[in-house]
């Protein structure tokens, strides 16, 4: 047990130094930005401009603004968002909620349909259902889900609703039940593919293996040796992509909820970039990098707890 | 790849064809069936009911406000919700022409620089409390005040006495030229003759601030949010979800209650054109703003669709210090202008109601003595294949260059609808010309970064006025105007300009702006204008007094 705080407390110190580098390469680069954050297309007098840059503390040195900017965010300060003056730290308490929540359905969805195609599609290897799965699988890496929900919106948003009367689907926003399921799927699509393909290259490998073979012999049921030993050390490599695949749902969501009109955090990330918000520009990327590596330490952990194998204190392998 | 490729397609084009086919009739007979419950009278239904709620609009505003402090807010969609929320001194009519209300009678002295004007004692701020003439001395030295740092402030302290002294912190602000004579009776004074006065009086940087709910407040968070506002108008804010929407609903206790158009205006912030277009025709929304090519679409479904010339313009801005290439050259500059077939460009690659300039001020902007400027003034610029050769011609010899020589790059944003209009063009300056331009495309904060910098030779660049004169286009231009990037400089422009600012006779007045503006447009051709901006949108059944206008993106106070 103490392995394992040991490893944990190393983890997060890492994590810290990673958060500290993103934090001031993010600073200066953005900095390197052609342009003011100030002006939209009009020119403003330079007596207005002094005071809107005295304002936001960028009439000071860069490197100064950088330490003003650490000391600040370690006390949970990620200054006010150019040009609406809100706390940064507001804004992400307040959409960050709701990409969450699509991004969290986005996965289970991905899991669990993902799995069931990968174990359908290796158990039942060379058959049309093998090929169903797979096909479904290639559909889902090859198309964005920009595609995706813009054809889902149109076909079971709009064209359902107009063929019924009914409207089954919401097209936009993110209130009802029914206003959920077609970001969700949408953004889901792509990794529900990458899980189901992994799912049945490794489910194949467990099937082969001799204890599968000795499960058989014992006389167990086809059901008890897929469910209880096949696919508990078939998911091992699907574990491992969950890090990276919250990665790419949660960036991937930008797209999903323009598409819906769906007032997530995705919004402000991209936003900030092409109007120079600074603020809003290291606040949700600094955000978005204290999330994802804390993703992937959980993952590592969840990992130890599946396979008892894996000593933390030796590593990821 | 290419397989995956072909396989995806295959598979999107069988959900095409398979749902397609269920859709469409069905769908019809659903279109046709909803519209008899719609209340529009004046226009025939088209099967677009619009939202299933009662007495309650949705309209996609596309934007968040970034802030409802009137003080501070300067983009449009601000705009839009205070202009519903809050009164001023004067409020624009359908017709974008300036009409009183908080001011019940106004008085202006000989010069036309002092307006007195008497105030309507029935009007409360949502906090109890009247609206008084020290509401407006407060808004407008706060707004002259350096540390509010309003983008805007020079929109009060550019017109106002004393107001440039005032936010450099040389006078003090009471010497500003606003003065409270009692509760309800306000005197403004103008360093100049201003003859749009009345419409800046409607203009959020002049609208009234309640003293008392902005200091409890506090001025860094005054107008985030809605409970951190307090309003004075025929509507209430009474939800904001940002980045979602904003709630308007008609305030029970205004003065006029029966200018509202309706209980209650949702207003959705929507980014995808796409999006909007699908949501419309589902009925989750009542009106959208349309692509040149949705308009098309959207009439070809039968959908309601408007539109209005914005009052918005783009031009081409040269840079006259590139001498290398001829563009300090008049006649070359005026040739790439006259070359471009603006008409064309309207009809086949807009389409959205936009119509070819005419000259640098659009059509929609006031001129002297109730007529509209473009009207009076006539036509400036246009298109001229013929003159474009001789006048490159002409160029040439003066400059000694060749045709060959001029290896301009055309700045623009790098929006698809900017880069198809500078194609467009690049086109024409080919065929017509024979001159090679390249197209450096470039996100927006950049490409302004390019003009500051000097670091182009020719821009497509666009403006939208601030007040409802001609002069918000033309003084752009003056030799220390921080917008004149292409750096032209001519005493006569600049002098031109300065008489009009401080002349009284509106009519004597708008032949100087004329002469500056064929001056800055054809003669020196600094600028060439390409067309003026329309919007085209489109609106279900139910809708009704809705204004939009070059100076009201929205309103829904003008019912009768």
């Amino acid at each position: 047990m103490s392995n394992r705080i040991r490893y944990i407390l190393k983890r997060i110190i890492y994590s810290f130094i990673t958060i500290l580098v993103l934090v001031t390469i993010t600073f200066l680069l953005m900095q390197l930005l052609p342009g003011e954050p100030f002006t939209a297309g009009k020119a403003l007098p330079d007596s207005v401009m002094q005071a809107l840059e005295k304002k936001y503390g960028l009439d000071k040195p860069v490197l100064q603004q950088l330490f003003i900017y650490i000391g600040n965010a370690l006390r949970g300060d990620f200054g006010i968002s150019i040009p609406d003056g809100r706390a940064v730290t507001e804004v992400i308490a307040e959409a960050f909620p709701v990409s969450f929540s699509l991004g969290i359905r986005a996965l289970l969805f991905a899991f669990i349909m993902g799995i069931l195609l990968g174990v359908v599609a290796a158990v039942k290897r060379g058959t049309v259902w093998d090929s169903a799965a797979m096909f479904l699988a290639l559909v889902g890496v090859s198309v964005p889900s920009f595609i995706m929900g813009a054809i889902l919106q149109y076909f079971l948003g709009l064209k359902l609703y107009q063929a019924t009367g009914v409207q089954v689907f919401a097209v936009i926003g993110w209130s009802d039940f029914n206003s959920k399921i077609l970001p969700a799927f949408a953004l889901a699509f792509g990794s529900m593919a990458t899980v189901s393909r992994l799912m049945r290259t490794s489910m194949l490998d467990v099937l082969s293996q001799d204890y599968i073979k000795t499960a058989k012999a014992k006389g167990l049921s086809q059901r008890q040796i897929v469910w209880k030993h096949a696919v508990r050390n078939a998911v091992m490599p699907v574990v491992t992509v969950m890090g990276p695949l919250v990665a790419a749902v949660l960036t991937g969501a930008f797209v999903v909820e323009n598409i819906f009109s769906i007032p997530g955090l995705g919004k402000y990330f991209v936003t900030s970039v092409q109007t120079l918000n600074y603020t809003m520009i290291a606040g949700t990327t600094v955000f978005y990098g204290i999330f994802l590596i804390l993703a992937n330490l959980v993952v590592d952990l969840i990992y130890g707890f599946i396979d008892p194998r894996i000593k933390l204190t030796g590593g990821k392998e | 790849m290419k397989m995956k490729k072909v396989l995806a397609m295959a598979l999107a084009s069988a959900m095409v064809l398979s749902l397609g086919a269920c859709g469409s009739s069905s769908g019809d007979k659903k279109a046709e069936g909803t519209s008899d419950s719609s209340a529009k009278t004046e226009t025939s239904s088209t099967g677009f009911a619009g939202t299933p709620e009662k007495d309650s609009y949705t309209i996609d505003l596309r934007a968040e406000p970034p802030e409802l402090n009137s003080l501070l807010t300067t983009d449009v969609a601000s705009g839009d919700i205070l202009r519903m929320a809050m009164v001023g001194l004067y409020k624009l009519d359908k017709d974008d022409k300036p009409q009183p209300d908080l001011a019940e009678e106004t008085t202006v002295s000989d010069d036309k620089r002092t307006y007195t004007m008497k105030l309507r004692q029935d009007a409360k701020w949502t906090n109890g409390e009247p609206v008084t003439a020290n509401d407006f001395v407060f808004a407008y030295q706060t707004i002259c005040n350096k540390e509010t740092a309003s983008s805007y402030a020079f929109i009060v302290y550019d017109n106002l006495l004393n107001g440039k002294e005032v936010y450099e912190g040389t006078k003090d602000p009471s010497e500003l030229g606003v003065k409270a004579i009692d509760d309800y009776t306000l005197e403004v004074t103008f360093t100049n003759p201003i003859p749009y006065a009345e419409h800046l009086f409607a203009f959020a940087s002049y609208y009234p601030v309640n003293q008392k709910a902005y200091e409890e407040i506090g001025a860094a968070n005054y107008g985030d949010e809605i409970d951190k506002l307090v309003t004075n108008g025929a509507y209430n804010i009474t939800e904001w979800v940002h980045n979602d929407h904003i709630t308007l609903t008609a305030n029970e206790d205004f003065y006029d209650p029966d200018r509202v158009a309706v209980k209650t205006v949702k207003f959705n912030m929507m980014n995808d054109t796409n999006a909007r277009m699908n949501a419309f025709q589902a009925g989750q929304i009542d009106c959208i703003n349309l692509t040149g090519d949705q308009a098309v679409q959207a009439e070809s479904l039968g959908i309601h669709v408007e539109n209005y010339v914005n009052n918005s313009n783009w031009y081409i801005q040269f840079n006259t210090k590139k001498t290398d290439k001829g563009l300090d050259n008049a006649n070359i500059r005026r040739a790439l202008g006259l070359a471009l077939d603006t008409q064309s460009l309207c009809d086949n690659i807009l389409k959205d109601g936009s119509v070819p300039a005419t000259g640098l001020v659009p059509t929609g902007i006031a001129g002297a003595n109730d007529t509209l400027y473009r009207d009076a003034v006539g036509d400036i610029t246009g298109y001229n294949a013929e003159e474009a050769k001789k006048a490159l011609e002409k160029g040439l010899q003066e400059t000694g260059l060749k045709a060959e020589d001029l290896k301009l790059s055309f700045l623009c944003d790098d929006t698809d609808a900017a880069q198809r209009d500078a194609q467009f063009m690049q086109e024409q300056w080919k065929s017509v010309l024979g001159i090679t331009v390249d197209i450096t495309p470039q996100p927006f904060k950049s490409r302004l970064a390019s003009m500051d910098s000097g670091d182009f030779d020719m821009v497509y660049a666009g403006w939208t006025p601030d007040y409802n004169d001609a002069m918000t286009f033309l003084d752009l231009f003056t030799t220390t105007n921080g917008n004149n990037y292409g750096k032209y400089s001519n005493t006569e422009y600049d002098k031109l300009i300065a008489d009009a600012m401080v002349e009284a006779d509106p009519v004597a007045r708008q032949d100087l702006l004329a002469k500056a503006e064929t001056l800055v447009t054809q003669t020196d051709a600094a600028i060439y204008p390409i067309y003026f901006s329309a919007i085209s949108y489109a609106v279900s059944d139910k809708v009704q007094n809705m204004t939009r206008t070059g100076f009201q993106e929205f309103d829904f106070t003008d019912a009768e």
